[in-house]
Parts: C-alpha cells; structure tokens; sequence
C-alpha cells in the first residue's frame, strides 16, 4: 500500500485536510483525484483532491529576479525545495466496520496521516454505496473551482468503469445533483455546462 | 370480505398531495405525464384511516425555477442530462377539488388485513363504522397518495350498478366505469337536463325515462313536443334507429294524441285527448299573454266573463260575434244582441278590450283539440292512467306551436297539480283509507318557454319545482338555454344534468348554488359535443363528468334483462318471413 502514498497530512478539520509532499513530477497528485487517508481508529477517510498548491518558499522570488535563471537551478529549486507541494482534500465520506457512508467523518485524521490514491476497486465501492450522496460536499461553496471539481469526478470514474456501470453511475450521480439543486438555478445551470463540457455523456 | 373494501386502493398512483386547502382545492404533484390525466378525472386520496374523493379540476405546468421553463433544455445539454432536467425540474400538478371523504381503516395489504379487521371491530363495537362516504369536511395530509379511482370507488360513491335501485347513466370518461344514479334519490327533487342543440339532451332523456319506468320508481308525463318519445324515431345525425318507449315498454306507456283522428308518424295513439270548453280557466288564458300579445285589460275582461258565463265562459265568448252590428228600430246601428261589443255595454266592459280579446282568442277557438263536449273526460283520463302507475307520452303531433305547448302543457299540469295536493293531504290526513300517492315527475321540454322570468309565476310549473315535491310531483326539465330560465325556478333543480354548452350565461345558469362552481364551470365548458355530461346536485353524491350511456340496441338488452331490442327482433321477423318461415 505504502507504494500508493502521495503524501501526509498537515492539517484538517472535519470538512477536509491539507496535506503536502515532495515534488515528484511523475507522481504528483491530480486534481478530482480520490484518496483515502486510514486513521488510527480503524476508520477510513475519503475524500478528493480539490486544490493543489505550489507555494513560495521564499526564494523563488529572488530567483525570478534574475534573468534568464539557469536550467540546473531550476531543476534544484524544484526538487530540492524544503516546502512540500501542498494538495487540499475535501472529505467524502468514511469507511467503519466495513460499511461506507457517504457523510463526514467523526474526527478529522492526525497531521502526518498517510494519504494514498485509491485503487479502481475501492473507488468503485466508494461511489457506488448509497445514492451520491456525497457529491454535495464537492459543490461545497458553488464556485468554478467546486463545479470542475465535480466534472474532473465524473471524468474519473467515466475513464474507470465499465460502459454498463458507467451509464448507470452517470445518470444516477446527475440525477442526484440535479434533485439536490433544482431550486438553485444559478448552482445547477452552471454545473451542467460544466459536466457538459466534460463530455461524460455518451448517448 | 367485501371485494369493494379489498380493491379501494386499486387505482393507479399518479401524485402525491404537495399543498391546498379545504377552501380553495388541493394540489398534487403529478408522477405520471399530464397527458395520462383528464381534466374531471375522479381520484382518491388515502390518508391515514381515511379515504378522499375529489375531481382535478385544472393541470398546470411548473418549475422549480421559472427560468429552466425558459432554458432551450435540448439546445444545451446533452440528451441524457436534458431528460433528467425535464423530470427533475419541470413538472405538472393537478389541482384537485375535494368533495366527499370516507372512514374507511387503514390500507389494506396482506400484511395489513388483521390490523384492518382490528379497526372495523373496534369502530362496529363505537357504533361509528361509515357505510357511506361523507362531505368533505377535512383534507388529507401532505404526500398522501393520489390514485385514479378504480371501480370499486366509483361503486362505492355512486352505488353499484348490482344494485336493483341504481340505474347505470354512464361511465368514466378515462377508464369506462359505471356510474350510477339512485333514481329514488333522483325523483325526490326535480331535476333538469341542459346542452346544447344536437348535444343528445333527448337522448339521454330517453335513458333516464327508461330507467324510471323500468324501475317502477314513478309515473311520468312526458309533453312530447316533437313526438319522439312514444314511438321509434330516427337519429337526426346517425341516421340509425331509435325504440320508442312505448314500443319497449308496451301498455305500460300510453301515447296519448292531442285532438281527435290523428295519428303519429304513422301510428296511432293509445287514445286522443280534448279539452273539454268548460275546463279552461281564465288563469290559462292569461299565462298565454305574449304569445297572444294580450293586453292590461284582459285580465278585467276574462273577469267579466265568468261573472257573466260561470265555467261556460269560453264556450259563450267563443260564440260571440265581433263587429256585428243591427240596424235598430230608430234607425241606428247599434250592436248586434250576439255580438261582442253588446255584451261588453251590458257589463261594463270595453267594447275595444273585449274585441281585441276575442279577436286575439280566434286562435284558441279555432283549435282542433278544444272542444264543447269531448267524447271523454281526456283530462280525467290522464291523471287516472297515471294514478295507477302507468306513463303518459302526450304528444303534440300537428299542433306544435308554442300556443299549443305552453296552453296545453299548463292545463293539464294545473289540473294534476290540483289532484296530487288532494291526494296527498287525504292521505296525510288519515280520514279516509288512501294510499301514499304515488310519485310523478313530469317531463318538460323547451323548459325555457313555460319558465321563463315573465311566464314562471303564471305556470303551474313554478309552483311544481318550489312546492310539489312534497306533493310527490317533480319536473324534469330539458332545456337548451338554462339561462332563460327563471332563477328561482333554476335554484329549486335537485340534479343537473349538463352536456356542452358554449354559452357563458347557460354555463353560470347551470351551476348556480353548486359548491365549487368555479372548478365545475372550466369543466362544463370542455365537455365534448356528444355522448359527454356533467351530472352535479341533489342526484349524486358529487359532480362527476360521465360519458353518458348509448341508446342502442345494448342498452335496450341490458334494461330488459337482455330481452330482445323490439327494432332487432323485428328486422329478425321480417328477415324470418323473407326466407319463407
């Protein structure tokens, strides 16, 4: 499992965590990704990467004062920097005994909790449990960044499952989005030109 | 356990109530395609013990958002997310009008049916177990059930057709169910009949007749306008067969002819009736005043009259001569002794008026089915045929004027209104041994002529629809312009049965004094033109829009206990000597 590790936890609160890692270009994370992060008591996050962060390590704005800035001190700037890429995670829900709810978890994990991609198989289980339930929670605050957020899920899982499951998950995760905003005209008309330009939806 | 009882929530889910109130109708979300439903579709609404009945009196279209209702849905999103956008987001509600509810238990199922028994037990054991449902008094809680009514709640709102005292009228417009009427219930009020020209106002008359003859439930007397109660008739649009009362129910209906030697379409009547000179009455010649254009004075001339003639009146002003004069021994011109004018001078009376009268009475006087000293008591007659539980069609073949109509229609529902009070109040009395009188509807065509606002309270009509219901004498009217007739006489109409109308004053007219006439009024201008009727009033538990029954040969079978159409079983005769048998 450990080889799925993408990073540790920085802080969090119970609607999400930060957590950060070394740069690895080949391996960073992505956004609308889903990972899952175990916790001491036997529960398992989920949730979804939401936001990734290069942040200022206090030198780079020197070095982008000199021009041009070598290649090798750029390559060394990035791998060796001592701040860690940062990534945002909203929760989705948690596993407990084996049964999945698609609700917040009861405690927010530790700072260095490990954070791990998920497999296909734990994804497929995730999103499948209950009714979509948890899309809330990536509509969040209704911005341009929460309804590409929803679309990169819907990418994801439309490139994971199989055609059957995909028509099936496609049309019961919009359904729930749809009934969940339908007094939202605003939230739901942007959020379908959103999914529709995500072309998930094969006819 | 009763099969009605097992099946009440067989009809099909279609919403679930989302709002509403007692006053101003109830509204359901639609779960099916609006298409499925009718306006004056007849649904249930089950709600804890109890079970609501109503009619969906309107379909509106809805948004969540008025803007999705707006949004070219297609145009911008991919189909699979457009149709889920319909369902979600666009909907239709059906506004419902709640009339009746029911205690009936809780919902039955199989797991459900001990708990049901439970209930019936302990409601048995209160004394407060509902056989009949009952005004809405209530409303049913939010996201109750709306089904379409199956036919068991249909039987058990309008009685089961099963049942000798309910007669089938028609079904459901969506589903063909039966739906009755307790023509016992019907009788007790008057009643009337309204549509348009060429709507089956006729028709659906016949029906209603056949059913009250077969039932027993009363006499009737039928003033026969344009002779096509009695005897087969043919369909002025289908061109088909009609059986005529008569030619169904034999003796038991009496065509009766008015005049002497006439026959109708061919046939002859039971036998012919005149009106003897000494029974008109001075009141039946001042209710013909429009139709006579009388004037003011006639009243005091009629007056004079009888001072003068006693009960032979007519009879002597009949024989007057108007105009004729003499020369007398002076030289003078004067009046002749059996002239008009001579009588007027010797009491007092206008010479002009009583000219004028006797000019304008020529048309009474030279009626064929007036006579000095009839060969029979017609009249009397007629009210003992009917006494004894026999039907009267009187037919007006060859005298079809409005004279005749309003004339002969009055006299004789004046004489029968007389016999019926004194039939009732000896048998209320209790002096001498008489039994209950027995009830009569008569039934009144072109209502409008003998009922409008100046005729009304000159009939004996008006005082039949206000007062005789106690006597046991009700109207059936049938009419084409309700509106025309007088409002007080409307508002004393137990069941209204109503086909198309365009009019908006015939629809107002109709529905006055009805609960929710609002909702009835949209529903009664979307009838269609034939075979669709709105019953509403005293007759029927609520208003529902039926698809009245055909007056074809099934009709004539189902009534006869599937005895033999008589216009089939003559082309069979017929058929039969044809091939030498």
């Amino acid at each position: 499992m450990n080889e799925n590790r993408i990073g540790y936890v920085l802080s969090a609160d119970t609607l999400g965590c930060i957590a950060g890692r070394r740069i690895n270009p080949a391996a960073n994370p992505s956004f609308g990704e889903m990972v899952k992060i175990p916790s001491q008591d036997q529960t398992e996050l989920y949730g979804i990467i939401s936001n990734i962060h290069i942040l200022d390590d206090g030198l780079v704005r020197q070095l982008a004062t000199a021009q041009p800035i070598e290649e090798r001190i750029i390559r060394d700037n990035r791998e060796n920097r001592i701040i860690p890429l940062e990534f945002s995670i909203l929760f989705t829900g948690f596993r407990q005994n084996g049964r999945i709810s698609h609700l917040l978890p009861p405690n927010p994990p530790l700072s260095l909790e490990s954070v791990f991609t998920c497999t296909n198989q734990e994804i497929g289980t995730f999103t499948t449990a209950g009714s979509s339930g948890y899309l809330r929670y990536l509509v969040g605050d209704k911005t341009a960044l929460n309804f590409d957020l929803v679309a990169a899920h819907f990418q994801n899982l439309y490139a994971l499952l199989q055609e059957d499951e995909r028509k099936f998950w496609m049309e019961k995760a919009t359904r729930t989005l749809i009934h969940l905003y339908r007094n939202d005209y605003e939230t739901l008309n942007a959020l379908l030109h959103t999914l529709s330009d995500a072309a998930v939806f094969t006819e | 356990m009763d099969e009605k009882v097992l099946n009440r929530n067989a009809g099909k889910e279609i919403g679930t109530v989302i709002g509403g109130s007692l006053a101003e109708s109830l509204t359901a979300r639609l779960h099916v395609s609006p298409q499925k439903i009718q306006e004056g579709s007849f649904v249930t609404i089950k709600s804890g013990d109890w079970q609501f009945y109503g009619l969906i009196t309107d379909l509106r279209l809805g948004a969540t958002d008025p803007r999705f209702s707006d949004e070219q849905i297609d145009a911008y999103f991919p189909p699979s997310v457009a149709d889920i956008l319909r369902e979600e987001v666009l909907y239709s509600n059906a506004i419902i009008l709640p009339v009746l509810m029911f205690e009936n238990g809780p919902d039955l199922d199989d797991a459900n049916i001990q708990k049901f028994l439970n209930w019936k037990e302990q409601k048995e054991a209160e004394g407060e177990l509902m056989t009949r449902p009952i005004q809405i008094k209530t409303i049913p809680a939010h996201q109750s059930p709306v089904r379409l009514a199956s036919a068991a709640d249909i039987a058990t709102v309008f009685g089961d057709e099963e049942d000798e005292n309910n007669f089938k009228i028609g079904t459901t417009r969506e589903q063909n169910f039966p739906v009755c009427i307790d023509l016992s219930h019907f009788i007790q009020r008057s009643s009337g009949i309204f549509g348009a020209t060429g709507t089956g106002k006729s028709f659906l008359a016949r029906i209603l007749l056949a059913g009250l003859i077969q039932q027993n439930k009363a006499s009737l007397l039928v003033f026969d306008m344009h002779d096509e109660y009695g005897f087969d008739d043919t369909a002025s649009d289908t061109g088909e067969k009609v059986t005529g009362l008569n030619t169904f129910f034999g003796s038991k209906v009496q065509v009766v002819g008015l005049g002497g030697g006439r026959n109708i379409r061919g046939n002859t009547p039971g036998f012919q009736v005149e009106i003897a000179e000494s029974d008109i009455m001075p009141a039946d010649i001042e209710m013909l005043s429009v139709e006579l254009n009388l004037k003011e004075t006639t009243a005091t001339t009629l007056s004079a009259l009888v001072s003068s003639f006693g009960k032979n009146w007519f009879s002597e002003f009949k024989a007057m001569k108007s105009g004729s004069m003499i020369t007398n021994e002076e030289g003078k011109k004067v009046p002749a002794p059996d002239s008009v004018a001579a009588w007027a001078n010797e009491n007092g009376v206008n010479v002009m008026a009583a000219e004028s009268l006797h000019s304008k009475l020529g048309r009474l006087f030279r009626a064929g089915y007036i006579a000095a000293n009839p060969s029979a008591n017609g009249l009397q007659n007629i009210v003992e045929i009917l006494k004894k539980g026999k039907h009267i069609i009187l037919s007006f073949s060859g005298y079809g004027t409005d004279l005749d109509y309003l004339f002969i229609s009055n006299l004789i529902t004046r004489k029968i209104r007389e016999e019926w009070e004194a039939l009732t109040n000896a048998y209320r009395n209790g002096t001498v041994a008489v039994n209950e009188p027995r009830p009569l509807v008569i039934v009144v065509e072109e209502a409008h002529k003998l009922l409008n606002r100046e005729m009304a309270a000159q009939t004996a009509f008006s005082t039949i629809a206000r007062e005789m219901r106690k006597y046991y004498v009700t109207l059936l009217i049938i009419d084409q312009r309700p509106s025309q007739i007088y409002d007080e006489v409307l508002s004393q109409l137990g069941t209204r049965i109503c086909g198309y109308l365009t009019d908006d004053e015939d629809i107002r007219a109709v529905l006055s004094g009805a609960a929710g006439k609002e909702s009835l009024r949209s529903m009664l201008a979307h009838l269609q033109p034939k075979e669709e009727v709105l019953i509403a009033g005293w007759g029927v538990p609520m208003p529902i829009p039926v698809r009245s029954r055909r007056l074809d040969s099934q009709f004539w079978q189902e009534l006869g206990g599937n005895k033999k159409d008589p216009l089939q079983a003559e082309d069979l005769e017929s058929q039969k000597k044809k091939l030498g048998f």
